[in-house]
């Protein structure tokens, strides 16, 4: 299965190998936590995820072609 | 004339009562921009060495920017100065609401405040004519009393910008209000609004703003509403307001709790932006032309006690809640209602209750002294003490003062625990393990304040224990935020719905005619950060390296809890981090620009001014 990973924010400037959407291949359902450090990222990192533009837990485990959305927290006003 | 702007400066002498106008330099249009750059490039100019910051001779300075009210998303932004009764220092503050695009239509770029009137007075400005009212009679109402009050005899139109008894009974952290619950929060430019007797500003302006190319312009704000609005950042964070933050600044323990003893609270769930949700929001409220808005008005509850009130934002949340160890959403937002009432800022206000909240959990402070027991989670002690400090009455005159002045007051060692960074108590990041964040904190020209830089997420996500690439980081977010002062918008369109920075260039052309690249805007930005620097070195004594130090407490001794329990750097560790950023900065080893630093800027005129 895929799963597409966006990242939003201060994050793409922290991780600019991941400034375009990345394509993450994975051979069974896994959670939205393993996703992210699949793709080099502490999962506490982002203070939000959206799972094709719904806010998702860490624990949840996205379908088949999902689009999810790491959000840098809020910037401090 | 360059298009885009008011036109003119508008000097208000209270003590003669006489205004008058004078074209704003087109100069300062090209060098500074508006907005915080006209506030500091004026400060320079009228407020000289010496002065007293609550005497005649301080001035209130406001500006909006050539962004302000021009079809672009969030514009309507209003940067204020004056030397700050809290620092001694250089000291400014933002304020969201429409009385900043009002100003501008009634022509006016640079407002001057100076002098002081014999009797309270509400000033009244209508297309750039200045009238007076008498405030005798409401100087100690609150600030929604005296805004109601002016909004029925002078009509809706009217943007009206009101003092609290905080600032009439000389709190150094008195806030200026207005729209009901936007406030000019920080460094106590209310306080100086008092000392010139000014209860309130109303503005009403009917005039046209010049634009160099209108079509162009309109063009552009439209395309960056609609981009706006389909930011994924956009729909993740727009119901919720900045509280969304709260579970990740909990988890990452940097969330200021209790003091400052820790950045973790128990029950942060019931903080969070859907508990604030559901709880304490009726409507969205913002500022002018914003698609997002972040406000939030509701009601905060306490002990079945109700108040109207906008927010609580997450400052606030962090400096009320957190901080006070409460962690029921609808007492914050109480809380945060009787802080706008009284107009205290509620950063300083939450902070230095806190620090009152500790002496006297820990034995230094008795009840007798503080008037009633003061522990930590208790919501009504911390009412009590907000009206104590507001009225001047008991130990709330002595908290009035700021927590650098109380903690001095009582000794004893309770400096240790006093959190402020030059005199300005620290917002809401608790930073003793996250370095670019600490240096933020540590180098901001107002003192302890995050709005210039907020680097919490480049510590984590680059490691705590790393001070590499720390101060460049912290520098280019110096440069890019208080670039939004001087333009006159709001940066949440860049920071909270995610976009790019640098495409806010594009507006700088059809609305002025000025063409600037992004590197030349950050050059601006650069200026005024070391004009900022130079004004604290020309009035304060000694200004230097000193000042930008870290509370004992962050370097002293590690969080209770959370992520990061334990651990802290040495002072040791803190001067390499300052040596790093003062080097990257070309100032001397002491903090101070060099003449050929501000030659380089085009600051040649403050170079006699560097600190002996
Ligand atoms: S995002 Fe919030 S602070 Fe910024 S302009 Fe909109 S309502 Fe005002």
């Amino acid at each position: 299965m895929q799963v597409t990973v966006r990242l939003e924010g201060h994050l793409r400037e922290f991780f600019p190998k991941l400034h375009e959407p990345r394509t993450v291949a994975c051979e069974r359902p896994i959670t939205v936590a393993e996703i992210i450090e699949a793709v080099g990222m502490a999962a506490s990192l982002p203070s939000s995820v959206l799972c094709n533009r719904v806010r998702v837990e860490r624990d949840h485990v996205p379908a088949d072609g999902d689009e999810l959305v790491l959000l840098s927290p809020l910037a401090g006003g | 004339m360059i298009p885009g702007y008011g036109g003119n400066i508008l000097r208000i002498d209270l003590t003669g009562k006489k205004a008058s106008a004078s074209p704003v330099p087109e100069q300062w249009k090209r060098e500074y921009l508006g907005g915080r750059g006209f506030i500091a490039r004026a400060f320079w100019d009228e407020i000289k060495p010496g002065t007293d910051p609550l005497g005649p001779e301080n001035k209130v300075l406001m500006a909006p920017g050539p962004y302000t009210g021009q079809f672009l998303s969030s514009s309507g932004k209003l940067h204020m100065g004056a030397l700050s009764p809290a620092t001694g220092g250089y000291g400014d503050s933002n304020m969201g609401g429409h009385f900043s695009l009002e100003l501008k239509q009634a022509g006016i770029d640079l407002l001057i405040l100076e002098g002081a009137a014999e009797t309270p007075v509400t000033v009244v400005i209508e297309d750039g004519k200045v009238t007076y009212r008498d405030a005798s009679a409401y100087w100690n109402e609150t600030t929604f009393e005296t805004e109601t009050r002016l909004k029925q005899e002078l009509g809706e139109a009217w943007q009206i910008m009101v003092i609290g008894p905080a600032a009439a009974n000389g709190v150094v952290f008195a806030c200026i209000q207005h729209d009901f619950g936007r406030q000019a929060g920080r460094t106590g430019v209310g306080t100086v609004m008092a000392s010139k007797k000014v209860k309130a500003v109303a503005v009403k302006g009917t005039k046209d703003v010049k634009l160099h190319d209108a079509r162009r312009t309109l063009a552009a704000g439209e395309k960056m509403m609609d981009q706006v609005m389909k930011q994924p950042g956009f729909t993740a964070w727009q119901p919720y307001g900045t509280p969304e933050v709260v579970p990740w600044a909990s988890s990452q323990g940097v969330m200021p709790t209790r003091n400052f003893q820790t950045g973790v609270i128990e029950g942060f769930q019931n903080l969070d932006g859907p508990t604030m949700k559901a709880k304490v929001t009726e409507i969205d409220k913002g500022c002018t032309s914003c698609a997002i808005p972040c406000g939030k008005w509701g009601k905060g509850v306490l002990n079945g006690k109700e108040k109207p009130q906008e927010g609580p934002e997450y400052e606030s949340i962090a400096l009320l809640g957190s901080n006070l160890g409460i962690t029921d959403i609808q007492a914050v937002a109480y809380l945060n209602g009787v802080c706008d009432e009284l107009g205290l800022d509620s950063i300083s206000a939450g902070n230095v209750v806190a620090w009152s909240m500790e002496c006297y959990e820990k034995g230094f402070l008795s009840e007798e002294e503080l008037g009633r027991p003061m522990r930590f989670g208790d919501a009504e002690a911390a009412v009590a003490m907000f009206h104590d400090i507001a009225y001047g009455r008991g130990f709330g005159r002595i908290l009035g003062q700021g927590v650098r002045a109380a903690a001095t007051h009582v000794g004893l060692g309770t400096e240790r625990f006093a959190m402020h960074v030059k005199g300005l108590e620290i917002s809401g990041y608790e930073a003793r393990y996250a370095p670019a964040m600490m240096l933020s904190y540590l180098t901001c020209d107002i003192g302890g304040n995050h709005s210039r830089s907020w680097a919490v997420t480049f510590d984590v996500a680059t490691g705590r224990e790393n001070f590499d690439g720390k101060a460049e980081r912290v520098i280019w977010l110096q440069h890019v935020r208080p670039l939004f002062d001087a333009l006159g918008c709001c940066r949440f369109p860049w920071v909270e719905a995610g976009l790019d920075p640098e495409s806010y260039v594009g507006f700088i052309e059809p609305i002025t005619g000025m063409s600037f690249t992004w590197d030349e805007l950050l050059k601006v930005s650069e200026r005024v950060w070391n004009l900022t620097r130079m004004i604290s070195c020309r009035h304060i004594p000694g200004f230097g390296r000193a000042f930008d130090n870290p509370p004992p407490r962050w370097v002293e001794e590690g969080q209770e809890t959370g992520p990061t329990a334990g651990k802290h750097f040495t002072r040791e560790q803190v001067d390499d981090l300052l040596n790093r950023y003062y080097k990257l900065r070309g100032w001397t080893e002491d903090g101070i620009p060099t003449p050929g630093k501000l030659e380089e800027l085009g600051l040649g005129f403050c170079a006699e001014a560097a600190c002996k």
